[in-house]
């Protein structure tokens, strides 16, 4: 089993390598090489177009996935020209790009890249335009080229993104459905909309219009500002978080350490009790966030070394509804409001601020409470965030305190899968 | 060359995708960009209104009346979002202000050091602000939403021109607020007029009082004739 980082992404580097050069050759072995006045045409006016397309780039997400416009242009380059011309650009514009970027920035980290990148095009381009060829023969009536560009993009786009996630799947140690998920929510829509704009450039180039192959770049510059707003929107939620806990850390310093421990780890118990990675993820940006209503707390109350009495208890018990106030106006937050809400609710119905049943709490809101627990417990690495009012536990006596309070402060089911996570030291 | 149904069919269909992409552009998307910029300011003045509830209602006024002035000033479309969420931003550092210090300790008991900390908070918003990416070119605004016109705030902080107008718009309304709360409108509109030119922008500060004093006119219930 194949544990080492470095080893899985070697190892899938080369493979993905192997496979592109095997493709290179069927290409070179059974596509012709083109003749004609319209190929000629064909071969400067599409890779110029290509290669403009290529270096407009948008990154829409914060883990490097980067979408390019120029799979129009090499659908189109197999219309004009075949497999081997399509492939041979897609080559060429993925080393290119590849170069210059790699020049472009510092270090030397981004390099073992290009090589993946080039076979990944490769790959892509070589089946998306044997499908072309297949779909040319296809009986449509007078819309063959256009079921044709439909089915090279709805190709390449597959095939480049299964490719993508699972590469990312790799390097994350991520489930590879969960990537897929995550990334299809960024891919689809480009995808939708690159049909449209392939799909005219094939058929352009079918009916040598070339002419109007040059206005496939104004649907391709107004794609990019649609992606490049979205990103921004996803940014600007990310920053809002940021921004909060900021807030937090600010009126509250010992809370740094503790919300990145219980973000982390309340995810994989998420994960291990069979949430979905989209769900689960958000659960993570819920536990960053579910102390925030510590902001409006006393700080003095919060860092007494010595018991609180009554009164004191109830202004920190306010906290979780004070949390869910402060969030609410944020349309993006509104799924994890009740679950910061509800975090300290308990299932024999005596937690705050609501006192809910069992049934009635939240999954999420149960697994932040566990693990919330757990973090206050130990006091995080070696006690280093202990709480001002007791000493830290060891991991042993503070997972039997766990089992001992499942049922009644703490979901049993979610105890379980915790005292897994923390056993196998995924965490 | 062959400009056929198909060809015909598929010009349409790019048109069409043309239009909708541009109308996703030019407004949907830009719309909702500025709603959900909006609403995380709502979340974070909420933060700090819970934090100290005597502030309550005091950053939409700032907001508003900044606004009011932004437009009377010609501000271009980016000042005024920027003076907007300069605005709504500006008392981020206030939650590293001991939260007793405005709670429960009254203002006439405070000492020198606790009108130092509280006098920090700019600076503590400028620097959370330059932490976020879209965010940090508000840092200048928001760091000198103190200072004095004159410049007697201190060597470390541009006076007169060069202070940021949205900081110095920013100077004019937040204390106007905080005065009209404090010690109520009339006293607070004299303040601002007794030091215009010294610690308030001398063109700012007659047409904000302008604008202040035509709204309380309006607002003003009408002489019943006997």
């Amino acid at each position: 089993m194949i544990s080492d980082k470095r080893t899985r992404v070697a190892v899938t580097t080369s493979s993905a390598v192997i496979v592109a050069l095997a493709l290179v050759s069927l290409v070179l072995v059974y596509s012709r090489f083109p003749s004609g006045y319209a190929s000629i045409t064909a071969w400067w006016i599409i890779p110029v177009l290509a290669f403009v397309a290529e270096f407009l780039p948008v990154e829409v997400s914060q883990r490097g996935v980067r979408i390019t416009f120029s799979i129009p242009f090499i659908a189109a380059m197999a219309a004009a020209v075949g497999p081997f011309g399509a492939v041979l650009l897609d080559l060429s514009i993925s080393l290119a790009f590849g170069v210059g970027t790699q020049l472009r920035q510092e270090g030397r980290s981004g390099w073992k890249w290009v090589p993946v990148n080039m076979a990944i095009a490769v790959i892509c381009a070589s089946l998306a335009s044997g499908a072309f060829r297949l779909a040319l023969h296809a009986d449509v009536g007078a819309f063959k080229g256009t079921f044709a560009g439909i089915v090279f993009t709805t190709i390449y786009g597959i095939t480049n993104f299964l490719l993508v996630s699972s590469l990312a799947s790799l390097e994350s140690r991520r489930p590879f459905g969960g990537s897929v998920l995550s990334n299809l929510r960024i891919g689809a829509q480009a995808i939708a909309l690159y049909s449209v704009i392939s799909l005219a450039a094939v058929v352009f180039t079918m009916k040598e219009l070339y002419v109007l192959l040059p206005l496939t770049f104004v649907p391709v510059t107004l794609l990019r500002s649609v992606l490049l707003l979205r990103t921004q929107m996803m940014e600007h939620y990310y920053e809002t978080v940021s921004a909060l806990t900021l807030m937090l850390q600010r009126a509250h310093p010992y809370t740094h350490g503790h919300l990145q421990r219980v973000a982390q780890i309340s995810e994989e118990v998420a994960l291990r009790l069979g949430i979905p990675a989209p769900r689960a993820r958000l659960v993570r940006e819920a536990s960053v966030l579910h102390d925030i209503g510590k902001i409006a707390i006393d700080e003095e109350i919060l860092d007494k070394p010595s018991k609180l009495d009554e009164a004191e208890m109830d202004h920190v018990r306010g906290h979780s509804a004070l949390g869910a106030q402060i969030l609410s106006p944020v349309a993006s937050f509104s799924e994890m409001v009740p679950w910061i809400r509800h975090h300290h609710e308990r299932p024999d119905g005596t937690g705050y601020p609501d006192g809910l049943q069992d049934v009635e709490i939240p999954l999420e809101s149960k697994i932040i409470a566990v693990v919330d627990a757990f973090d206050a417990m130990t006091g995080g690495v070696e006690g280093s965030d202990k709480r001002p009012y007791r000493e830290p536990m060891s991991v042993r006596d503070a997972l039997g305190e766990l089992e001992r309070c499942a049922g009644s402060q703490f979901d049993k089911q979610v105890v379980h899968a915790f005292t897994e996570v923390i056993l196998r030291g995924v965490a | 060359m062959t400009f056929d149904t198909e060809a015909g069919w598929v010009l349409g269909a790019l048109g069409a995708s043309t239009a909708a992409m541009l109308y996703y552009v030019k407004l949907r998307l830009p719309s909702r960009l500025d709603e959900r910029m909006r609403e995380s300011m709502k979340a974070f003045s909420t933060a700090i209104e819970l934090r100290f509830p005597s502030h309550e209602g005091m950053s939409m006024r700032v907001v508003n009346l900044s606004l009011a002035v932004g437009k009377k000033l010609k501000f271009s479309k980016q000042q005024m979002r920027d003076l907007e969420m300069a605005a709504r931003l500006r008392e981020l550092g206030l939650c590293a202000i001991p939260y007793r210090l405005i709670n429960q300790k009254p203002l006439w008991q405070w000492t020198s050091t606790d009108r130092g900390t509280y006098e920090r908070f700019p600076e503590v918003s400028a620097t959370m602000l330059e932490v976020v990416p879209s965010l940090a070119h508000l840092a200048p605004i928001v760091r000198s939403q103190n200072a004095s016109y004159d410049g007697s705030s201190g060597p470390y902080f541009p006076s007169k021109d060069s202070l940021p107008i949205e900081s110095r718009v920013l100077k004019v309304v937040a204390d106007f607020v905080l005065f009209e709360r404090r010690q109520g409108t009339l006293l607070a509109r004299e303040t601002l007029r007794l030091e215009s030119g010294t610690t308030y922008d001398p063109e700012i500060t007659p047409m904000f009082l302008g604008l202040v004093a035509a709204a309380a006119a309006e607002q003003a219930p009408q002489a019943v004739a006997v």
